[in-house]
């Protein structure tokens, strides 16, 4: 019955439920001015406006605008890089930056892990320094050599690329890929519809001011081991490293934060704004996470996170290796699948890059190395950071977060078109019962164990 | 009060669940690929940290709270040797060594400093084991005369007028294959 009082209580009911479902929105959403306000002050990062990104996903076509880029260079290559490898692609690389060096006098700085290009090879760098190439190891410095632990673990990861160039000042290739066949190579059997590169991987094209960023990022990394500094501060114009900087498109306006994980500033107690911005991501999240990620070994904060995410009934889903595609091997692979069972009864969705091997060369492996996660379709974050202890821990990494709605359509597309390759399987708690054995499982909770160092 | 030997029995059954673990992981990284891929180098780098940490008594802070302390088990040594990956990376690290001291684009500080680099992380505090032999030296001599000649031919083809740019490159790309086969000989 209809008396005032009732009236009165509807009303007000629905002013206090208004009010919440005004104060969802108003909360901090993804990508908003809030959003990346407090983003600001947690990374102590900035966005840098007016850019032009592009995502690069087909191995041959990177391969070959990377050479572009590096033959139109008139002034310098920095390149950033895991290991270079000892194959046709490594070669190729080797003796165009040599050429550059050798017969254009183009400064080439190059910087990589020193253990990791220990076991790739170390003959390598000796081509690379007898063609005038600048080369230097990352070693940790600040780590204690008596804490050998920590000492070993720490390695460098990143992986960028910065030409100078005539029309846009400065150019960037960032994201998954060393430089070897593997990253660049196709498979030559490819059936019409088939997955066609060696391994999946994604990389990001940048124009504009983040360019300047980057380059920054570089000189600090490799003057902060180098006995002789290349370059100089952002601020000083006394040097070439920081030229005016444009796009192709004069009305390219896309936002870019650059994140670093890096565990030797701050004398070594590290500075991790990709951990810090992945947690952000996945406590703020509303609708989805989508990860593409090598290993998935998730580290305890950012585990609590996902579950938290799923219990908010946000939509979760991760793509990674399947154990033949993983080139870690069993260790890594049951180290990941150890944590699935939760994630799919909580409603994630697991699906593993499980594409064949190549009949005419199966000596090739078919990993996915690509990293990146799309939150709310609305933020995307590329670059070399894996979901894992390593990348959380140990290792100097990369992250590039946009907002740009065409990158992160494109994103979505690239997304969505790896999820749908041939030979990506759905994991659910059928697939996972039929495909471990007790062992396999009695396996995964000792491997689980060591997951802050996998 | 747990007995001693009950103590030894569940620590030796660890070493031992460990061993055999690894062992499967190893076969996995040689039979799925002729070479080292990013993965797998960087697991044998954990698995080399792991053994070290045993004889490390102070890990980072950052790894203290997180790491099992069953980690502290294993011995680096032995599950490289197990592998049989040991002689491999020794083989590794004193050409590695070698070509540094062989390399006269460095001077003899910069060859030091990278070796000092290299011991700590390839072996962590044993490898003053593995001193120069004669066999050393005779190979930083031969690295030392394919670096210079390598040089030289390079220089050669910046001068050449009668070769284009691209025929330059094509050339250096050449010569760089031979200079890694001859130094990888």
């Amino acid at each position: 019955m209809l008396t005032l009082k009732n009236i009165t209580a509807a009303i007000l009911w629905a002013c206090v439920t208004q009010s919440l479902f005004i104060t969802s929105p108003a909360m901090a959403a993804i990508g908003d001015a809030a959003f990346e306000s407090e983003v600001d002050t947690l990374t102590n990062t900035t966005l840098s406006q007016g850019n032009e990104l592009d995502n690069l996903e087909a191995a041959n076509e990177v391969y070959v605008l990377r050479r572009d880029l590096m033959a139109d260079a008139n002034a310098f290559i920095n390149i950033h890089t895991w290991a270079i490898s000892k194959d046709t692609t490594g070669l190729d690389t080797a003796a165009q930056l040599g050429a550059k060096a050798t017969l254009d006098e183009v400064d080439v700085n190059f910087l990589y892990d020193a253990l990791a290009q220990f076991y790739v090879s170390s003959s390598m760098i000796s081509g690379l320094r007898a063609l005038g190439i600048n080369t230097l190891a990352y070693v940790p410095q600040n780590i204690e050599q008596d804490e050998l632990l920590a000492y070993l673990l720490t390695g460098s990861h990143k992986k960028s690329m910065i030409v100078d160039s005539e029309n846009y000042g400065l150019v960037s290739v960032v994201g998954g890929r060393n430089i070897g066949d593997d990253y660049f190579g196709e498979i030559s059997d490819a059936a019409p519809g088939e997955f066609v590169d060696k391994w999946r991987d994604t990389d990001l094209l940048i124009r504009g001011p983040a360019t300047l960023l980057l380059q920054q990022d570089f000189v600090d990394s490799f003057n902060r081991l180098a006995s002789t500094p290349i370059g100089c501060l952002i601020d000083n114009v006394s040097c070439n490293f920081y030229p005016a900087v444009a796009t192709a498109d004069p009305t390219a306006d896309a936002n870019l934060r650059i994140l670093h994980n890096d565990p030797e500033l701050n004398a070594g107690a590290g500075e991790f704004q990709i951990n810090a911005m992945y947690k952000k991501l996945l406590d703020e999240a509303q609708y989805s996470i989508d990860i593409e990620t090598p290993y998935f070994i998730p580290p305890p904060e950012l585990l609590e996170s996902l579950h938290g995410a799923l219990a908010r009934g946000v939509q979760v889903r991760i793509l990674t290796n399947d154990s033949k595609n993983n080139d870690g091997g069993s260790i890594l692979y049951l180290a990941s699948a150890f944590y699935w069972p939760e994630l799919l009864e909580e409603g994630a969705e697991i699906y593993l890059w499980g594409i064949e091997k190549s009949l005419a060369e199966p000596e090739v492996f078919r990993q996915m190395h690509s990293k990146f996660i799309i939150v709310d379709d609305q933020l995307y974050m590329p670059g070399s950071w894996n979901f894992d202890g390593r990348a959380y821990y140990n290792s100097s990494e990369f992250g590039f977060a946009t907002t740009d709605a065409e990158t992160v359509d494109d994103a979505i597309d690239i997304w969505q078109d790896d999820l749908a390759t041939i030979g990506v399987i759905s994991v659910d708690e059928a697939w996972y019962a039929a495909n471990f054995t007790w062992l396999d499982r009695f396996k995964m909770r000792f491997y689980a164990l060591l997951s802050p160092i996998l | 009060m747990i007995k001693p030997s009950l103590y030894a029995s569940v620590i030796a059954g660890l070493i031992i669940a460990v061993t055999l673990f690894n062992r499967g992981y190893f076969e996995d990284a040689n039979i799925e690929t002729g070479t080292l891929t990013e993965r797998h180098n960087a697991s044998i780098k954990k698995i080399a940290t792991n053994n070290n940490s045993a004889k490390k008594s102070s890990p980072s802070s950052k790894q203290v709270d997180t790491l099992p302390a069953v980690i502290a088990t294993l011995s680096a040594d032995d599950v490289l040797r197990k592998a049989q990956v040991t002689k491999e990376a020794i083989k590794k690290y004193k050409k590695a060594r070698n070509l540094y001291l062989a390399d006269p684009t460095m001077d003899a500080a910069e060859q030091q400093q990278l070796i000092a680099q290299l011991d700590k992380v390839v072996f962590g505090d044993t490898a003053q084991d593995y001193e120069l032999s004669d066999e050393d030296l005779d190979d930083q001599a031969r690295y030392r005369e394919i670096i210079v000649d390598f040089q030289h031919d390079t220089q050669s083809i910046k001068t050449n007028t009668s070769l284009n740019r691209q025929q330059k490159e094509a050339e250096i790309r050449q010569l760089l294959s031979e200079f890694i086969a001859d130094i990888d000989s």
